[in-house]
């Protein structure tokens, strides 16, 4: 597989897949960001335990440059991923449960631990696009209570429980996931690669247009700060 | 070094920048309409100021010379002039010549109505109020007489108002001497104090005209056209030959003088609060006139006030003005004149005097001068739902509050909504920043920072450049006085007189921001890092980026509760529940009678259990404050069935922990003890609590929702 080529692919087709899957502008802006930052060995590695690793090498091998593709090669291949039509309402329910966790956290009520509670919210939401995914969808589904085909519902399940200090029913969440060796493992490394990241990545990014008045507001709020910089500086 | 390209970039800022002259601004701008405008006061004036009729066709004529066209000859305008002037009822009032307006149909009313009475000044606002645009006016032509043409508005609110729309559509005044533009500096001086000597001049001639006749009537203790005070209609003497009444003294009205005294017993019982005394009036009004006595209607100074289908509201303004009011007993009082007995008192003596104490008591102190507190984050922004329609939060910025008031300060419902601003701004600030990202805009800003640095270095050596050269001519012109020729004498001490004027005035224009300019890695950390930056930015800088960014802040509260719905230009929506605990502020923590009741029941023989359960948001120590001060008494004293001594490490781990930041609340439950036993054992021991620890913020929590209006989506 040629360097770089996974990273590149992830750049081009997250716009596509933004736009055909509907998910809304402003929604995870550093994506381009973190792909480059992982690059291909990393987001292989995190993979790799799903046994993915060789089919993604497989299917980028012979692949063009990503750049060279037309919008109807993207549109058709994110048309022929069965579970595309997930990632908007995933992406969605995980963004209320990282508000509300946040939320609880700054109330200090958080019943769980925080990597316990990373490994449930990433492994009902990322096991919903692997192929294997569905059979640990269906024991966390049992132990929530709703189907393993909506992920997003288990997620707002899984909040509920965090909210309601539901500790039965998180401990059942996380030693589902533990016994299952190769979600415990992939999990375990998630939760590494995210500790060990050297930035933390915007989740919601909103760009006004830059007009005019705001390109003004701008400068003047940056002179307002070089120029009270420079007073402090200034000696006596 | 700088290319081609961005010198010439650097020249069209420095072009873009460029004020117009004063020249240009004083030019006539043929491309707009012009309007001649005419007003006389008297309707007598049509007839018999024939010079001032002559002068329109002047004006018209003096169009025509600064170059407008017209299509009527002069014969024909003085024609319609003369028709006006014969009283003909055909003649017409208003033409529209080619490019010139002719609008005469305020002749006859008087300069001090507003643009309600007048159509030609209504009209002319109106259309000055569409801005600098090609259709809108772009000269008014005015008499000899000036500004009063326009309007002598008493509370000099018209003329600041036709300044203002002068000075936004770009139009001049032309009159026969001068021509004026209010985007000049001191045009617009010109112009104001041409509005305020109109002003004074009508008030002159109003007191010459009519001055001694209303001081004799107000020395009879007649009146004389003020606001009549709730409670008095005017007694009518007769009719003048053309209709109108010949008034007075006041006379009791008894359906209003019943109220006023119900409102000066309550304003009494509110020990001079107006705000309570209006709360308890609710539903209390002032009925309307009856029939008979409409035309008082106009006369009252109830036609001030809010109405409802029962009659006129009684608003904390309302109660003020009838505790002062000396008419209520009796007393005349008009400028210097102070009559007693001048007619029937309506309120009883000892009531009003109580009443008038206690708001000279509050009055008596003098206003301090305003002081200037920075605007609120987000003020102007917040909307209050809590109502049928949304009404505007405002900002008190001298105590850092928000605050709904409309209702209470008409006095037709309680405060709404008076809270510590933090509890809003912070969770609206903090989740506004967190989704905001303007990183990818660090070139263009950083851009931008260096065009305007080079523009302001360009700038100034301009400045500097003129500033030699005048000093220059300054130093030649002085080395040619002393001439035998006079005319040449006078021409260089004229020239010098200009000379330090312009060299004065260069002098005087504030020298340029200087810019220091950063490396685009600072613009990249600025952006990036807004969040950390924000509290360094001047509250003037924060408010504009919002509002440029944010449409409106809408808020829905309840006690202890606000539910914030952020609405953003481009349309992202954020929802924030902002959770804070209730009590914490004088008014919540406030006793209501039902509580008291419950105490008075309960604090005999109850245990604390159940006493903190009873009042489960106050705190032992609130509630034994209350119980003392209501005069209750314990009859039993309960002591807790845990109740232990203090040993050794206790009093070890207490000092450990009381003079750290944790709450004591957590010690009192790590010893197992309660609050005030921790409090209590610390005093005891001597143990200081760090500042910081003793005075803990408010605990505020929130929670928000981002791209609110989606989060209802399903596979």
């Amino acid at each position: 597989m040629r360097e770089g080529v996974l990273t590149a692919y992830m750049e081009a087709g997250f716009p596509y897949l933004k736009q055909m899957a509907k998910l809304p502008d402003g929604l995870l802006p550093d994506f381009a960001a973190v792909a480059r930052q992982l690059g291909d060995e990393g987001m292989l590695k995190v993979s790799e335990l799903l046994g993915l690793s060789e089919k993604i090498k497989a299917s980028v091998a012979e692949a063009p440059e990503p750049g060279s593709l037309p919008l109807e090669t993207w549109q058709e291949a994110i048309g022929c991923w069965q579970t595309a039509n997930q990632a908007l309402p995933v992406m969605m329910a995980l963004l209320r449960a990282s508000e509300k966790v946040e939320a609880l956290e700054r109330r200090g009520i958080l019943v769980a631990d925080v990597a316990s509670i990373v490994r449930g919210l990433a492994t009902i939401a990322y096991a919903i696009f692997d192929p294997d995914g569905i059979k640990i969808l269906d024991r966390l589904a049992g132990i929530l209570g709703g189907s393993p085909a909506q992920p997003a519902v288990l997620l707002d399940g899984y909040v509920k429980a965090l909210e309601g200090g539901d500790h039965d029913t998180l401990a059942r969440i996380e030693e589902c996931i533990l016994q299952n060796p190769v979600w415990a493992e992939w999990s375990e490394r998630f939760l590494v690669t995210a500790r060990d990241f050297p930035f933390a990545p915007r989740v919601i990014g909103v760009s006004p247009p830059l007009t005019k008045g705001l390109m003004q507001a701008l400068v003047n709020m940056m002179m307002e700060v070089l120029n009270a910089q420079h007073s402090r500086n200034y000696p006596g | 070094m700088l290319s081609i390209a961005e010198i010439i970039q650097v020249e069209k800022a420095k072009v873009a920048r460029r004020q117009p002259s004063e020249e240009d601004l004083r030019r006539i701008p043929l491309e707009r309409p012009g309007k001649v405008f005419g007003r006389f006061s008297d309707p007598k004036q049509i007839q018999e100021s024939l010079q001032s009729m002559a002068e329109f066709a002047t004006l018209v004529r003096l169009a025509r010379q600064d170059g407008f066209h017209t299509e009527l000859s002069p014969e024909e305008v003085e024609s319609r002039l003369g028709a006006l002037q014969r009283g003909d009822p055909d003649a017409v009032r208003y033409w529209v010549d080619g490019q010139l307006i002719v609008d005469l149909r305020d002749l006859g009313i008087s300069g001090r109505l507003g643009p309600d009475k007048r159509p030609a000044l209504a009209e002319l606002m109106a259309d000055l109020s569409r801005g600098e645009a090609p259709d809108v006016t772009g000269v008014i032509y005015l008499s000899s007489e000036g500004l009063s043409r326009l309007s002598r508005d008493q509370d000099r609110v018209v003329g600041y108002q036709l300044l203002k729309l002068m000075k936004e559509a770009n139009c001049r005044v032309r009159t026969p001497y001068n021509i004026l533009n209010a985007r000049i500096d001191a045009d617009w001086k010109e112009l104001a104090e041409g509005f305020e000597d109109a002003a004074r001049e009508s008030r002159h001639l109003q007191e010459k005209h009519f001055g001694p006749k209303i001081r004799g009537k107000a020395l009879k203790g007649e009146h004389v056209g003020i606001q009549v005070p709730p409670g008095f209609i005017i007694e009518i003497k007769g009719y003048k030959s053309n209709g109108a009444f010949i008034f007075g003294k006041w006379l009791p009205y008894p359906p209003h003088a019943d109220v006023d005294i119900k409102i000066l017993e309550e304003y009494v019982r509110q020990q001079g609060s107006k705000y309570k005394a209006a709360q308890a009036l609710r539903g209390l009004v002032f009925p309307f006139f009856a029939p008979e006595v409409k035309w008082m209607e106009t006369r009252s100074s109830l036609r001030n006030c809010l109405k409802n289908d029962h009659g006129y509201i009684i608003t904390p303004e309302v109660i003020d003005g009838l505790a002062g009011q000396l008419a209520l007993v009796g007393i005349w009082k008009w400028a210097d004149i102070f009559i007693e007995n001048n007619h029937p008192a309506i309120v009883p003596v000892d009531l009003f005097s109580e009443a008038y104490a206690l708001h000279n008591q509050r009055g008596g102190k003098p206003r301090g001068r305003a002081a200037y507190h920075e605007p609120l984050d987000w003020d102007g922004l917040l909307w209050c739902l809590n109502h049928e329609t949304p009404r505007h939060i405002s900002g008190h910025s001298s105590n850092g509050t928000w605050v709904c008031d409309r209702d209470y300060h008409n006095g037709i419902g309680p405060l709404c909504l008076k809270i510590d601003h933090r509890i809003i701004s912070q969770p609206l600030t903090t989740e506004f920043l967190k989704c905001l990202d303007l990183r990818s805009y660090a070139r263009e800003v950083f851009d931008e920072l260096q065009t305007r640095s080079m523009t302001v270095e360009a700038e100034e050596a301009m400045r500097k450049h003129q500033e030699t050269q005048l000093r220059n001519r300054l130093t030649s012109l002085e080395n040619y006085l002393g001439s035998a020729d006079p005319e040449l004498e006078e021409s260089y001490r004229r020239q010098i007189k200009q000379v330090k004027a312009d060299l004065r005035a260069l002098q005087q224009k504030p020298p340029p921001t200087p810019i220091t300019v950063a490396d685009i890695n600072r613009v990249q950390h600025f952006l990036e890092n807004l969040e950390d930056e924000w509290q360094k930015l001047s509250s003037g800088l924060r408010n504009r980026l919002l509002k440029l960014l944010v449409d409106r802040v809408e808020i829905v509260h309840e006690r202890g509760h606000i539910q914030a719905k952020v609405i953003w230009k481009i349309g992202f929506k954020q929802k924030i529940d902002i959770k804070w605990e209730a009590g914490c502020s004088a008014k919540e923590r406030r006793w209501t009678n039902e509580q008291d009741n419950l105490l008075r029941t309960l604090w005999p023989t109850s245990t604390r259990e159940i006493l903190l359960d009873a009042f489960h948001e106050r705190n032992w120590r609130g509630i034994i404050s209350r119980a003392r001060n209501l005069g209750l008494m314990r009859k039993v004293r309960l002591y807790p069935p845990h109740w232990e001594p203090w040993t050794p490490s206790d009093d070890a781990r207490l000092a450990e922990l009381y003079v750290m930041d944790t709450p004591v609340d957590v010690i009192a439950a790590e010893l197992g003890r309660s609050i005030s036993a921790v409090v209590d054992r610390a005093h005891l021991l001597k143990i200081n609590r760090p500042g910081e620890a003793r005075f803990l913020k408010r605990k505020l929590v929130w929670e928000v929702l981002n791209f609110y209006g989606l989060e209802a989506v399903s596979p």
